[in-house]
């Protein structure tokens, strides 16, 4: 007979919500009739990440101390419990987003199942404790992400989106899972803390391994040269999706990145500091100076994403407490200021109903005014200006690597910055110094149709992004009690 | 008499501003005698100084009035204050006597003129300017009227703006002197670097410094006063200035302002005594300019250029004798010459009036007949400008000439340039007097003037030229060198003379000048005046060289205008336009294009994304074994 | 009293924004708020303690602690002026938008009080990173300022301005962070002394940029023609002093070593940058060009007398801080009023126009006259004071300032005669009107201040640093710094 381990509900509690939430969501697409289909299957997925939420701040508050649970499967500490509040945070708001999004009902249901089955996923995910719980929980959320990407069936983009991300994310899964697969056999340990434990001889095996998860995981952050699917699925997937990927996806991967690193592999951060700050230049590098090119909104926001990656991996790279409490603060505003600014995106989708491109934006500053002086706001955020979270946030990364002895990093850094200004700020330009005339085709079908919830929502980014640069230290402390989890 | 003083500089600053601030409210008329007024009011604080200081021992006549502090940089500080002493009250009795006559005699003058608000504002500005200058109580306050004067100088040169040689002459003023401001503000640094002070007395403070300390303050005063005065080498804006209205160049450019330099070099003579190099080189240059301006002033034809160019050698025999030491006398002679230079001037300005604007002298003449009293008066000024006994002009000068041969050789030699001055002196004034007011009335002449039937346009015009008439007889006889000399002790607790010439060279000088002098008037007569006329002797070389003033002005263009604002030019195409405009959008595209390439690397080929990944993939993980193993 | 300083303008600019103001109310709002900054600064001038010096009014909240940064907010003397130039200035020039009628005004005023008290800020923060971030929230509004509401080149102009302005803040960004981690403080009150070249070189380069000194000025020129006049009356006034105060306040008092080392190259860089300016301002083809160029070359000898690090130097710098920025603040204002009656800046096409506008011509007359410092003016007092203390560090200095006196005269005088003089240009119609007594009520009041300086200079050159302790020289004397 086995031998069942003990299981801690309360830590699963956050991933149980969201699951249960997922099959009733299901559940709506037979039960409900479709007029009333798709708010309810909304409101049950919104109502899943709010009870999330609500547990992963139960968690945090009671959790001083990490521990794993189920057998050690699954760890139970603040940097987990953090991770799955901007998760559940980023989740909320993206339910939010898509509920007006143009989208035949007759998969309303399937979507918000499996947004809330993603986000379940990642709220594993980011608490995975052994390399197959990792694994295992890597492979639910993408498969998640995959399918909704190509939800819309009309909607080609949409459908090769989801192929690619499907067949390049399969590789990238495969090269996770032979890293894992390595690690184990050179190590004898599944588990994160085992492997730093074991004694290993000869361990050529074991940086092939390292080298596979740091690439696998890279992949997940659509870090350079590993970001190359990240354009085209951000700019083909839905824009709801493709704000919760960026917000929510990379969190999830960097974190857990920095928790494989650090617990298991602490004899080899003298490479893999190094190779992360290598893969956080190539970033910045290829990110911003792709994006200065871009026509298409969601493609630039794309590369700034992969930058912004870049900026995350220095935090990562510094390997210290501050680093940890670096990324985790960064993440927060960083998840605020891309929701928000995906969300705008699809505002201004709905009114053209064609891919939204520098050139259509003209006017629309003024149009809409909250959008537009939120979208002003997202892009100075990104730029790091201050007056948002993402001045903080670079501060924080910057004195992060400076503080490990990485000044070279710090230049880079800013050179990035300096780069990025150029298309941020043409975001900018479009929407309020273009005039309406200059736009080339006319917005389809009258007023532009009034979202009050996308709008709460682009309102909700728009106060964490100005809000964190305010309360800092509320904040920092937060991110202090979650990177301590990791025993800096 | 501290308050006179304070009255003295204020009343004027007061009318102008009251003027400014009034506009159209104040009628033109009452602008003007608003203006008048505030000049009188300040002759009158003038009068009460000098009442104050003959009331005390020759010691006691020295006081410093600071109203507060007026700059300050840490431990350096000047203070806004008024120096009360024999120099400052005779110049306040000159500058606001003199000033007085002429607003008043403007008018008369300035009557048909539309802006006469702004004009009367601006005379008012310059009487406050020029009282500041010689009422200043520190080096900076100096330099600060200074360059007051030389603004309302520049603004009155250029008062009528719709003329562009107007305003080019303006602008050709304000710079030149703006060049003399440099020079004495570097003087002052110096100073102020040396004795962290810019009181009078730091000059004497300056005892003790090495040479060259002193040598450069001193060159740096002069140049200040050589711009202002318009000697060599910085003279030619003083003839274009006489764009102006003629009571303005009476006042500014005869009677006060361009003899400030005299007045700065006895105020810092401290200074120049400690370098007597340089006063050597103020005493050289004066008497060079009193020469060059005479030659010049043989072939103008403009009646106001050559009274002006008279002014310049006028001021050269002061600068003579201030380089020579003997202050008083050059005080005294600038004071007879603001007499007398007014008084010609304001004589021509009645011709010029008359004749409805015009200059040109070869298109007067006979003015005798139609206007003697105006004759009279013109007659008056010329012989004191020729210095022929009684008039004031002969007093003055002679003893300037003097002076010079107490003081060795090159004394000797400025001496004989005075002397030929005295000549030349002679030949110009009366040139122009037989040109402008002998013969036969031309016809341009009549034709304009029985449009205007009187000799002199009302008695705003008449008083002051009587008054300036009588002062130019009787001026003079304050000081008779042998005998008494009141001016002389009057300034000697500020500035005592270097030299004191005997008697015997006193009357030398004397008689020689006056020969020589009425020798002159003798040539102009036979030439432009005599019955059977000499043909005027002319070679085309001279000629040419006089009338483009020993070409001064096509000399400066082309080593300071032209390569300025060609430099400037060129900057502008070679450095400003590519480079610094250009080079940061060359900057931006760049970027573009290498971020256009690695956009490029996006084929959407998944083949090309798997290769991507594993190849960096491989690259990393052969790195990671190479340094953690080496196996090689 | 410096956060109230600068939550008002920011309180208002909140409220034009929210409220669905009319036109009318939006704009009479922002300039009673404006106004009513201006009392508060009264309020503090008459309360401040000039004799005691150090820092004053302080005011001090935690902001993250684990990296010892902090909102921390004060004046000195000297940064009392520039406040208080600040305040006046953007009334001035609130009020003139007000009068002249912006488009989109909520947006508008909104932008002009934010970047009121982003600047503000900049001249009280006692922090770092506070300073940092006054300084870049300034281009926030600057930005949009320029690129809505300015000429047809507005868009490349802004962007030029703002890439270049970051390009130089960055590089101070990482400066602070180094020079802060070092430390292990970010406050400016407390934070010690370094001796690295680079930080300093850092620090310059921002503020080299902004000010700009002289190969760094590639964004002036569009800049300054491009955007409406009040904004580059803002632009050249006062966003350009942040940039010598930053010289001032940080790198000359924290990195005395590398002053001293560096003092050569930068004043050799002011001196190119003064004459430089200077020639392209005697040629540039429109007003606005002269005014630019002309505050290129003031910048240069502003940053004369920071360089000259003693206290001649010191305290004539900050009265020239004050008078340049009153100066082309005035000289943008009537640059535009002109422009809106000649519908062009061309000196070539205006012309003549003194005749018959006695208002204009007197106010123009004056300001160009203070601006080419003539003796006894304030601007006269300001290069005195700088000139002589540079030519302490050297005589030839002082001699490229005085040859640039001689340009300066030069240029306003070209100026001046080609707009007010002459015969009347072109563009010059009789519908071109005397200034209206709007445009008068902006433009004298600051006119006076600057009459009211030159009768008494003293006023701030007496009153910048605590006088027991300027009356030393050299850069120890630069104690007012240290916090009392």
């Amino acid at each position: 007979m086995i031998h069942r381990p003990h299981v801690d509900w309360f830590a699963l509690a956050p991933v149980n919500a969201l699951l249960a939430v997922a099959g009733l969501a299901l559940l709506t697409a037979v039960l409900v009739p479709r007029p009333a289909r798709r708010t309810t299957a909304a409101a049950l997925c919104a109502l899943g990440y709010a009870v999330a939420f609500g547990f992963a701040v139960a968690l945090y508050a009671r959790s001083a101390h990490g521990h794993g649970v189920v057998a050690n499967a699954f760890r139970r500490d603040r940097f987990a419990e953090l991770a799955q509040m901007i998760v559940a945070g980023a989740g909320l708001l993206a339910t939010g987003i898509s509920l007006r999004e143009r989208m035949r009902d007759d998969h309303v249901g399937e979507y918000y199942a499996l947004l809330a089955a993603a986000g379940a996923g990642m709220a594993f995910f980011v608490g995975a404790n052994n390399l197959m719980t990792l694994f295992l929980s890597l492979e639910w959320l993408s498969l998640s992400l995959y399918i909704l990407c190509a939800i819309d069936r009309d909607l080609l983009g949409g459908l090769e989106a989801g192929l690619k991300y499907l067949i390049v994310g399969g590789f990238g899964s495969a090269v996770l899972l032979f890293g894992s697969a390595l690690v184990y056999g050179e190590s004898g340990h599944l588990d994160l803390a085992g492997i730093a434990s074991a004694n290993r001889p000869h361990d050529a095996l074991l940086l092939f391994g390292l080298a596979m998860i740091i690439s696998g995981l890279g992949f997940k952050s659509s870090s350079a040269p590993f970001h190359m699917w990240t354009p085209d699925v951000y700019e083909g997937a839905p824009t709801p999706v493709t704000a919760f990927m960026a917000a929510a996806t990379k969190t999830v991967a960097l974190v857990v990145m920095l928790r494989v690193l650090r617990t298991a592999f602490p004899q080899e951060a003298h490479l893999w500091t190094v190779a992360v700050a290598v893969i956080a230049v190539a970033s910045l590098t290829i990110g911003n100076l792709a994006a200065l090119v871009q026509q298409n909104v969601k493609r630039m926001l794309a590369y700034s994403s992969i930058s912004h990656a870049g900026f995350m991996l220095i935090a990562i790279a510094a390997n210290s407490a501050l680093g940890g409490r670096a990324l985790l603060y960064y993440l927060v505003p960083y998840a605020a200021m891309s929701l928000g600014s995906f969300a705008v995106v699809a505002a201004r989708e709905r009114e053209l109903g064609v891919p939204v491109t520098f050139d259509n934006l003209a006017g629309f500053g003024w149009e809409r005014p909250v959008l537009g002086v939120a979208m002003w706001t997202f892009m100075l955020g990104f730029a790091g200006f201050p007056l948002t979270g993402g001045f903080i946030g670079k501060f924080y990364v910057f004195s992060a690597a400076y503080k490990h002895g990485y000044t070279w990093l710090v230049i880079v850094g800013v050179v990035a910055t300096l780069v990025s200004l150029y298309y941020y700020l043409g975001v900018v330009r479009a929407m309020f110094m273009r005039r309406t005339e200059d736009l080339q085709l006319a917005p389809i079908g009258g007023s532009p149709p009034r979202d009050s919830l996308l709008q709460s929502a682009v309102v909700v980014c728009l106060a964490v992004t100005v809000g964190s640069f305010f309360v800092v230290q509320p904040m920092i402390d937060l991110a202090r009690h979650a990177a301590n989890a990791l025993a800096f | 008499m501290i308050p006179g003083a304070w009255i003295c500089l204020l009343s004027p600053l007061a009318g102008a501003l009251a003027i400014t601030l009034a506009g159209t409210r104040l009628s033109r008329r009452g602008a003007a005698y608003l203006s008048t007024l505030s000049c009188f009011v300040a002759f009158g604080g003038a009068l009460a100084s000098f009442a104050g200081s003959l009331g005390e021992k020759p010691h006691e006549r020295h006081h410093l009035s600071t109203a507060w502090t007026w700059i300050q940089g840490g431990s350096y500080k000047s203070g806004l204050e008024v120096l009360v002493d024999p120099l400052s009250v005779m110049m306040m009795l000159i500058v606001s006597g003199v000033g007085a006559l002429i607003v008043a005699y403007s008018i008369g003058y300035m009557d048909s003129d539309d802006e006469e608000r702004r004009y009367f504002a601006y005379m008012s500005l310059f009487v406050f300017s020029m009282l500041l200058l010689v009422q200043g109580g520190n080096l900076i306050l100096l330099l600060a009227g200074w360059g007051m004067v030389g603004l309302s100088s520049y603004l009155l040169i250029g008062f009528w703006h719709e003329r562009p040689s107007a305003v080019a002459a303006a602008k050709k003023a304000f710079v030149m002197n703006a060049v003399g401001d440099a020079t004495m503000a570097l003087a002052f640094f110096l100073t102020i670097q040396k004795t962290g002070t810019l009181s009078f007395g730091a000059l004497n403070a300056l005892h003790g410094h090495s040479g060259w300390v002193v040598n450069l303050v001193a060159l740096g005063l002069l140049g200040g006063a050589v711009a202002k005065s318009a000697q060599l080498p910085l003279q030619t804006w003083l003839p274009d200035a006489m764009e102006g209205p003629t009571p303005v160049s009476a006042l500014i450019h005869a009677a006060t302002m361009v003899t400030a330099g005299v007045y700065l070099i006895v105020r810092t003579h401290a200074a120049f005594e400690l370098a007597p190099k340089v006063q050597d080189l103020a005493a050289g240059l004066g008497a060079a300019t009193l020469l060059l301006a005479g030659l010049i002033a043989l072939v103008q034809v403009d009646i106001k250029r050559v009274i002006a160019y008279s002014t310049m050698s006028q001021i050269g025999y002061m600068f003579l004798g201030a380089g020579l030491g003997a202050y008083a006398n050059s005080m005294f002679h600038l004071m007879t010459h603001a007499f007398f230079k007014a008084l010609l001037f304001m004589a021509a300005g009645i011709v010029i009036h008359a004749l409805a604007g015009e200059q040109d002298m070869r298109r007067m003449g006979g003015m005798r007949a139609l206007m003697p009293r105006t004759y009279w008066a013109f007659l008056v000024g010329a012989l004191a400008l020729v210095g022929v006994p009684p008039f004031a002009g002969f007093f003055s000068k002679d003893s300037i000439l003097a002076a010079a041969m107490g003081h060795g050789w090159y004394g000797y030699i400025l001496w004989i340039a005075g002397l030929v001055g005295a000549f030349l002196t002679g030949v110009y004034t009366f040139r122009m007097l037989f040109m402008v007011f002998w013969g036969e009335p031309s016809a341009f002449a009549r034709e304009h003037f029985h449009t205007l039937k009187r000799d002199v346009p009302g008695l705003a015009l008449e008083i002051p030229v009587v008054v300036l008439a009588v002062l130019s007889v009787i001026g003079g006889w304050l000081q008779f060198a042998p005998t008494w000399h009141p001016v002389a002790t009057w300034l000697d607790t500020v500035a005592a003379p270097l030299v004191s010439p005997t008697n015997w060279q006193e009357a030398v000088s004397s008689v020689l000048a006056v020969v020589l002098g009425l020798a002159g008037i003798g040539l102009a007569w036979l030439l432009y005046a005599a019955p059977r006329r000499r043909p005027i002797p002319r070679t085309a070389f001279w000629q040419r060289t006089l009338e483009h003033k020993f070409y001064f002005d096509e000399l400066y263009d082309t080593l300071f205008y032209v390569p300025s604002s060609f430099v400037a030019r060129a900057l502008g195409f070679v450095v400003e336009r590519p480079l610094i405009l250009g080079g940061s959008t060359e900057l931006g595209t760049e970027t573009r294009e290498v971020g256009g390439l690695f956009a490029r690397l996006q084929t959407g080929l998944l083949r090309t994304y798997a290769l991507a990944i594993a190849s960096s993939l491989a690259v990393l993980a052969i790195v990671f074994v190479a340094v953690k193993c080496r196996p090689f | 009293m410096p956060t109230l300083l600068i939550c008002l303008p920011l309180g208002a600019a909140l409220v034009i924004w929210a409220l669905p103001l009319n036109r009318v109310s939006a704009g009479s709002l922002a300039v009673l708020a404006a106004l009513a900054e201006v009392g508060v600064w009264i309020q503090m001038l008459a309360r401040f303690h000039f004799s005691r010096g150090g820092l004053q009014f302080p005011g001090h909240r935690n902001w993250f602690r684990d990296l010892h940064v902090s909102y921390h907010v004060g004046v000195y003397a000297f940064s009392v002026w520039l406040v208080g130039l600040t305040v006046v200035v953007m009334a001035a020039c609130i009020a003139y938008a007000f009068w002249a009628g912006r488009d989109r005004t909520r947006a508008y005023f909104g932008l002009m009080l934010f970047l009121d008290a982003a600047i503000v800020g900049v001249f009280v923060a006692q922090d770092l990173l506070l300073f940092y971030a006054f300084f870049e929230a300034m281009l926030i509004p600057l930005y949009v300022l320029v690129g809505v509401w300015g000429g047809p080149g507005r868009i490349a102009a802004t962007l030029k301005f703002v890439i270049y302005t970051m390009a130089g803040s960055l590089l101070m960004l990482a400066a602070v962070i180094v020079y802060g981690l070092q430390k292990g403080t970010f406050d400016l009150t407390t934070i010690g002394t370094s001796g690295s070249n680079w930080l300093f070189l850092g620090f310059a380069a921002a503020f080299a940029i902004k000010a700009p000194l002289f190969p760094l000025h590639g964004w002036l020129p569009d800049a300054y023609r491009e955007s409406p006049p009040e904004v580059a009356a803002v632009l050249s006034g006062i966003v350009s002093k942040a940039a010598t105060y930053g010289f001032l306040r940080i790198a000359i008092v924290k990195f005395p070593g590398p002053t001293h080392v560096l003092r050569t190259p930068i004043l050799v860089l002011a001196a190119i940058g003064l004459v430089y300016g200077s020639l392209l301002a005697f040629r540039a083809p429109d007003l606005r060009g002269v005014v630019a160029y002309s505050s290129l070359a003031q910048m240069g000898l502003i940053t004369f007398g920071v360089f000259a690090v003693n206290d001649l130097g010191l305290n004539g710098a900050v009265l020239q801080m004050v008078n340049h920025g009153l100066i082309s603040a005035t000289l943008f204002l009537l640059a535009g009023m002109v422009e809106r009656r000649t519908t062009t800046g061309e000196l070539t096409r205006i012309g003549g126009l003194a005749r018959g506008r006695p208002a204009l011509a007197t106010m123009l007359m004056t300001t160009g006259i203070i601006a080419l410092a003539v003796p006894l003016s304030s601007a006269f007092a300001g290069e005195f004071l700088i000139l002589a203390g540079v030519f302490r560090r050297g005589w030839g200095w002082a001699a490229v300032g005085a040859v640039a006196i001689v340009l300066a005269a030069m240029y306003m005088l070209r100026l001046i005669s080609a707009v007010l003089h002459r015969e009347t240009g072109p563009s010059v119609t009789d519908a071109a009107l005397d200034l209206r007594p709007a445009e008068l009520g902006v433009t004298v009041p600051l006119v006076a201040c600057l009459l009211a300086l030159s009768a008494w200079p003293a006023a701030i050159s007496g009153h910048s640093f605590a006088h027991h302790i300027s009356t030393r020289s050299g850069w120890t004397s630069y104690g007012p710094m240290k916090s009392p």
